[in-house]
């Protein structure tokens, strides 16, 4: 076997499936049933908002596939076996569960209260093995299944006024890995996943008083995901079969910097000097550091009500030969020119790296393209993928001649030591755009001479 | 190994005029194409030129040039000029116009004179790079040359004073070179296929540059496509390193490297030539003896087949062009 194909994960067919998630009202779960719907699978969803749920189940409705609703509180343990009864006795299985729902809570372990540690408890860890342990001996005598666990990026965070909270998730997290292990004997798969500063509106309620509170609140829109975002990842997760989703990256830091002792201490004192209410005092006595605290805060929450209205947009030109393929034209190399404006309304989603709309730009102008159309209006987007793919893509859509054309052109293998020749040359493809099929291949440049045209072009957006 | 997106760049732009419009700095810019007949004396070459003179933006002009050479009888000749308004120029892509004469990729359309040819063509070889690529982008040397379609095969027809000429599988080159000047004194030779070797391209010059008062010595650039593999020997190493000779009308030459060693001659009867001017950008002109059925017979011996030593030739199928500043000893008559 390769060791390529050794690594690789095959992806699951998930058409037909019966999928149960719980807390798929809103937020992730809703974005999660959502993807699974588009896969063909069908739907099992459950949360406590009775409201809500109809109206998930009618959002989804559209997608073609069946879509059962229960309104359960995961807490309740017959609730839950109830519930595994209904399920199994109608359908005989359960392909897979999805343990989503969960409760937050934020304050310093001495203000969280022994009714609060019970209720966090009851949700986000008995809730979860209430539902495994009411599905696992079907999934046993079926000899397969898949349960996901939705654990939390604070277990490996641990950040101070979060204790209760993580303390849970990350007990969720240990039980849900070692369960991978345990169930695999029974073709019974388990995924973990940590999903890590949410945009769900779980945030949006949180208020702290301390400064570094406030100003990661305030910054959230800079590095949070959405839940559309994680529902993606989670979704790729199952379909591949993965043991653990880290789904920030940011997970992955905070994992490793509390393995080491030293990076641990230093992490969690650095935390715990902006997030704890204890030091506060600490902060009043170097005034300096105050002010400069106070004027990111400042910036930041400007910069945030600014979000939605603030943006950029650049003129750009690109221009080379296309040649036309499979006679869908005349031979030979012809002109092919793009006249775009591109940016973004949107600065803080651009910004935010965690998030999908990371340095994506809307587009629109015109495309010249000899032996095809002249001027013809085009819009679509351009990804600025440098960190992830060292490419610049472009993919636009038109119409020439009562067809639909997409084109998609890439600026590839992009480095800091090739910036003038990969940062000027597009590799273009265009395809019909119902049937796919390839028209012509281009390769167009971004003259050199046109860059102070270009960096002029750039404007503010309000 | 997958190719650099600076050569795929450099290959997609390799017929890209370089000349901008209204520049105030002197620029000469050629695209020529040139084909034999098969197992004949035959050939033609034809000349697109931009024409802009230093600091004389204003005077710059389009040109077409014509040859019509066989082995049988003098070369016919052809040029006309046109005001650079009457030329249509893109920077981005290859389709130009000078006057109502065309070229492109795969056409080329015009008539100078008593000449004129209605000519389709297509090549099944990449761009050949004749200076070590990063000097394309650098000020030195001042003129550039390359080969976007080396191996072009022609059809079509010429023209020739009412006679059509059935141009039928012609083999050759589609070139393009420029600069701010010309350089001062140069042998130029090029094979698209010899003889006994019909798949390996040629490509030298043996150049001599002015440096205000002082002259460098004859320095010579190779490159040879033979059987699947490129030898370049043109770094500035094998410029000096490499010995080379020529006189009217007789070119020969030595060149090597770690992996190779060509030996070759190059020559043609002086009856061959056709003897044009060309204007150079600084002021003042070069004459540029021009023969494309000249001869050509190199030796190849590659290091890892010690003893093996491969001998190619043509006899009439090499373009041969003396480039220099005498008008006259030569006995070649000036025509343009």
């Amino acid at each position: 076997m390769e060791l390529k194909s050794f690594f690789r994960k095959e992806k699951n067919n998930l058409k037909g499936k019966l999928v149960l998630i719980t807390g798929a009202a809103q937020g992730i779960g809703l974005h999660t049933a959502a993807e699974f719907a588009n896969a063909g699978a069908n739907l099992i969803l459950t949360d406590i908002n009775a409201e809500k749920l109809e109206e998930a189940k009618h959002r989804l409705s559209r997608k073609g596939v069946k879509i059962e609703i229960y309104t359960v509180d995961v807490a309740d343990k017959e609730a839950v076996q109830q519930l595994a009864e209904t399920v199994l006795e109608k359908y005989g299985k359960l392909d897979i569960l999805i343990n989503n729902a969960g409760i937050g809570h934020h304050d310093e372990l001495e203000d969280t209260s022994l009714e609060t540690w019970e209720k966090l408890l009851n949700v986000n860890l008995w809730g979860s093995l209430y539902h495994i342990y009411a599905f696992l001996p079907a999934m046993k005598e079926a000899g397969k299944g898949h349960i996901v666990n939705v654990s939390s990026g604070q277990a490996f965070f641990r950040m101070p006024t979060w204790g209760a909270y993580a303390a849970i998730k990350l007990a969720m997290g240990v039980i849900s890995e070692i369960m991978h292990y345990e169930l695999k004997r029974y073709n019974i798969k388990v995924t973990t996943v940590y999903p890590y500063m949410v945009n769900t509106g779980f945030y949006k309620d949180v208020e702290s008083d301390t400064l570094g509170g406030k100003l990661s609140m305030l910054l959230l829109p800079l590095y949070s995901q959405k839940p559309e975002t994680v529902a993606k990842i989670i979704f790729k997760a199952v379909s591949r079969g993965k043991r653990v989703e880290m789904v920030n990256p940011l997970n992955t830091v905070a994992k490793y910097l509390n393995t080491f002792p030293i990076s641990s201490d230093i992490l969690n004192k650095v935390l715990t000097f902006f997030l704890s209410e204890s030091n506060e005092k600490l902060l009043e006595k170097i005034p300096s550091l105050q002010i400069a605290l106070f004027t990111i805060m400042n910036l930041s929450s400007k910069l945030q009500n600014a979000s939605g209205e603030l943006g950029f947009s650049m003129d750009e030109i690109m221009q080379g030969e296309h040649e036309f393929v499979n006679g869908f034209g005349p031979e030979g190399k012809k002109r092919m020119i793009f006249k775009v404006n591109w940016g973004t309304s949107q600065l803080i989603e651009w910004l935010n790296p965690f998030g999908d709309n990371f340095m994506v730009n809307d587009l629109e102008g015109t495309v010249s393209i000899d032996g095809l159309c002249q001027e013809a209006p085009c819009s679509g987007k351009l990804e600025l993928k440098y960190f992830s793919e060292q490419k610049i893509k472009y993919t636009f859509e038109f119409e020439a001649a009562g067809e639909d054309y997409i084109f998609i052109g890439e600026k590839r293998n992009i480095y800091p030591w090739n910036l003038p020749y990969s940062h000027t040359c597009c590799f273009g493809e265009l395809r019909l755009k119902d049937s796919n099929e390839l028209v012509s291949t281009s390769i167009t440049h971004f003259r050199l001479d046109t860059l102070p045209e270009f960096l002029s072009s750039f404007q503010i957006v309000r | 190994m997958e190719k650099s997106i600076r050569i795929i760049q450099a290959e997609a732009q390799a017929n890209f005029l370089r000349y901008r419009q209204g520049q105030s700095r002197g620029h000469y810019e050629s695209y020529f194409i040139r084909a034999n007949k098969p197992d004949d004396s035959n050939a033609f070459w034809i000349r697109y030129t931009i024409f802009s003179p230093h600091h004389k933006p204003e005077k710059a002009l389009g040109e077409i040039w014509a040859v019509y050479f066989d082995a049988n009888q003098q070369p016919i000749a052809a040029k006309e000029e046109f005001p650079i308004g009457q030329c249509v120029l893109n920077s981005s892509n290859f389709d130009l116009k000078i006057g109502s004469n065309s070229l492109d990729n795969i056409h080329a359309r015009g008539k100078a004179l008593n000449l004129s040819w209605d000519l389709s063509y297509k090549s099944i070889d990449k761009p050949l790079f004749f200076l070590p690529i990063d000097f394309y982008d650098l000020p030195f040397p001042k003129a550039k040359s390359l080969v976007p379609q080396p191996f072009s095969v022609f059809n079509g027809s010429l023209n020739i004073d009412n006679q059509q000429i059935e141009i039928k599988n012609w083999t050759g080159s589609q070139n393009h070179n420029w600069g701010e000047k010309h350089t001062d004194y140069y042998a130029w030779g090029q094979v698209a296929g010899f003889d006994n070797a019909p798949d390996t391209f040629l490509e030298i010059i043996t150049a001599q540059l002015k440096m205000g008062p002082i002259k460098t010595p004859m320095m010579t650039m190779l490159v040879l496509r033979h059987k699947g593999k490129e030898y370049r020997l043109n770094n500035v190493k094998n410029w000096f390193a490499s010995k080379a000779k020529f006189k009217y009308f007789d070119w020969t030459f030595e060149c090597w490297d770690k992996n190779i060693k060509i030996t070759g001659r190059i020559h043609a009867p002086a009856e061959a030539f056709a003897g044009l001017r060309y204007h150079n950008p600084p002021g003042g002109d070069k004459y540029c003896l021009n023969t494309k059925i000249a001869s050509c017979d190199i030796n190849i011996q590659e290091k890892d087949k010690i003893g093996l030593r491969e001998s190619l030739h043509t006899d009439f199928r090499c373009a041969f062009e003396i480039l220099t500043d005498d008008k006259q000893s030569h006995g070649i008559e000036i025509l343009f």
